[in-house]
């Protein structure tokens, strides 16, 4: 077990394996190892972007303890409860997703974290849910719509602290099915770079096909 | 001098002009004229929402979070999402009891084979052996004792198999029931769709849509290729690739009996019918469902007196061999790799590679 470069993330067996310093808790029966009384909670690149793109080696996330986040496309609350691992007591995960049916389990894994707030709500609507959340230091968004770029930009600018994060898994898939994903991300990066500085950007294959993670900084 | 009055999910406050708080109501009243204030404008939410970023806040905006999401989830329930658990239900109970039905036949070849060769119908030979012992099966089936091929069997042995029999003679019952109570919440909840299209397919639609309110919302061509998705995305990622002309519709009885080369055309005046039912349903219109049903028929009707008037096949000298299965229509390229297309004499020498930006092929 060595720390990676960012609070509280571990890599394992040679960078092979990902894991967060932990309260102890499985919340979806990972595996939980406990090194000199830290216990640590693997983390499965397959199953979440962001973890995804600390293994292919993001020079930075943004995300460290303490951090307030707005966490847009939460579904059953995986990659947001590392989060809420990575900023710890003091920060705070804003987990949005507008599908009932997977905020119910978003909800029962918020009850067991006091950093996690959970939204029902549209992420292309940001003022519908503006009464919920307060000015946070890094945006998230992994959401599988047409007008995903758009939508991650007026959340970063309705609810980004100036200096803060932006975070932005772009499914290619999503945009335009028939398209080349490097075309798409090619537009995606030009948009971006209108409101946000690009300070790295990283293939999320092979754990995911035809995804991008854009680390944006707000000027 | 003015107040701000900003109000959120943890109440009503009241800011001075440099944002410090004077008063917070957690019941989130109204005090703008108490205390004179006036809502923010739009450069002082920012520093508003930096105002939240205290722990204190904070903590708050968890425990009201998930109040607030566990009471719209409550609101958001709507009774046509039982359809659709109810559809999915049946469809995991008729592939069980089919299973277990093969299951029980196997067992009683093993031991006792004629009830299971001489009853051919399913439902029929569990209901039987569910309810009957052997002595009187084969009083049932007319036979003598010495003619039948029953393996010596202890009671324990018998006890299993019978307990076998009970269940899956349960499970054809939860069948009926489910069945039934599906009709029910079609009949209540959407009347329009079940007298165009039945129970299972309104239902079927339904699951594929995701909710009725999905569903009133889709266009009719939409709705015609709902459960052809694989094609469909097929055909949009490569327009070599037909469209498809329908999905789950293609269940609905008008398409038995109908040849196939109109299928398409039934499949658009169907689904055309079905888009306002779906409508009318959705927003409890007074009901439709009988009038759209004889449209659709009368429709019908016509396409198949137009069926006569269809242009004589165009065959290719290079199809002209072949055994015609298609109505006569042009044979469907399937791969562009298996079935590359003629070339002129000028591309001869070129290898053909598939390209998007090739024109659909259609029926000519």
């Amino acid at each position: 077990m060595e720390p990676a470069r960012f609070d509280n993330i571990f890599f394992a067996r040679g960078k092979r394996e990902l894991f967060t310093r932990s309260k102890g808790d499985a919340l979806f029966d990972e595996k939980i190892v406990v090194m000199d009384g830290v216990s640590c909670r693997s983390w499965d690149p397959k199953r979440s972007k962001l973890g995804a793109a600390i293994m292919k080696g993001a020079s930075q996330i943004g995300i460290r303890e303490g951090s307030i986040v707005l966490y847009l496309g939460a579904a059953h609350g995986y990659t947001p409860s590392f989060v809420s691992d990575i900023i710890g007591e003091a920060g705070m995960v804003f987990a949005l997703d507008f599908a009932p049916r997977v905020v119910k389990d978003l909800i029962h894994v918020c009850e067991q974290r006091q950093n996690m707030v959970p939204l029902l709500g549209d992420a292309s609507n940001p003022r519908s849910y503006l009464d919920r959340l307060c000015l946070v230091d890094v945006v998230y968004q992994d959401i599988a719509q047409r007008l995903q770029t758009r939508i991650f930009l007026d959340n970063c600018r309705l609810f980004l602290k100036p200096d803060g994060y932006g975070l932005f898994a772009v499914k290619a898939r999503s945009i335009d099915v028939a398209r080349n994903p490097d075309a798409i991300f090619k537009e995606v990066a030009l948009e971006l770079a209108k409101e946000l500085v690009i300070v790295d950007q990283r293939r999320l294959d092979p754990f995911e096909k035809d995804h991008i993670m854009f680390i944006c900084k707000k000027r | 001098m003015t107040t701000i009055q900003y109000q959120n999910c943890l109440g009503t406050f009241i800011f001075t002009k440099d944002l410090k708080l004077i008063k917070h109501d957690a019941e989130g009243r109204d005090l703008a004229s108490e205390y004179g204030a006036v809502p923010p404008d739009k450069t002082l939410i920012p520093p508003i929402l930096e105002f939240f970023r205290d722990p204190q806040w904070l903590r708050a905006f968890h425990a009201k979070g998930i109040a607030l999401a566990k009471a719209s989830i409550l609101a958001d329930f709507s009774r046509d999402q039982l359809i659709i658990t109810t559809i999915a239900y049946l469809d995991d109970l008729s592939k069980v009891s089919n299973m277990l039905t093969k299951r029980l036949r196997d067992a009683y070849y093993e031991v006792f084979p004629e009830p299971a060769m001489r009853i051919r119908d399913n439902g029929k030979f569990v209901e039987l052996v569910a309810t009957k012992s052997p002595a009187e099966l084969r009083d049932d089936l007319r036979l003598s004792k010495d003619e039948v091929m029953e393996a010596p069997l202890r009671k324990g042995d018998w006890e299993r198999l019978h307990g076998l029999a009970v269940r899956v003679h349960g499970l054809y019952a939860e069948k009926e029931a489910s069945e039934r109570y599906l009709d029910a919440l079609m009949t209540e909840l959407c009347p329009n769709m079940l007298a165009l299209t039945g129970s299972t397919i309104g239902a079927r639609l339904l699951q594929l849509a995701g909710s009725l309110k999905k569903l009133s919302i889709m266009p009719a061509t939409t709705v015609q290729v709902l459960g052809a998705e694989t094609a469909m995305f097929r055909h949009m990622r490569n327009k070599r690739y037909l469209p498809p002309k329908y999905g789950i519709l293609h269940e609905h009885p008008a398409f038995a009996s109908t040849p196939r080369y109109i299928h398409g055309k039934i499949a658009r005046a169907l689904a055309d019918r079905i888009a306002i039912a779906a409508k009318v349903d959705y927003f409890k219109g007074k009901p439709v469902g009988e009038e759209l049903k004889e449209q659709f028929e009368k429709r019908l009707a016509m396409i198949i007196r137009q069926k006569r008037a269809r242009p004589m096949p165009v065959r290719s000298s290079a199809e002209a061999g072949r055994k015609d299965d298609r109505d006569g229509r042009p044979r469907r390229q399937h791969h562009p790799s298996q079935n590359p297309p003629r070339t002129s004499q000028k591309e001869k020498g070129q290898r053909w590679k598939p390209s998007r930006q090739m024109k659909p092929r259609r029926y000519r």
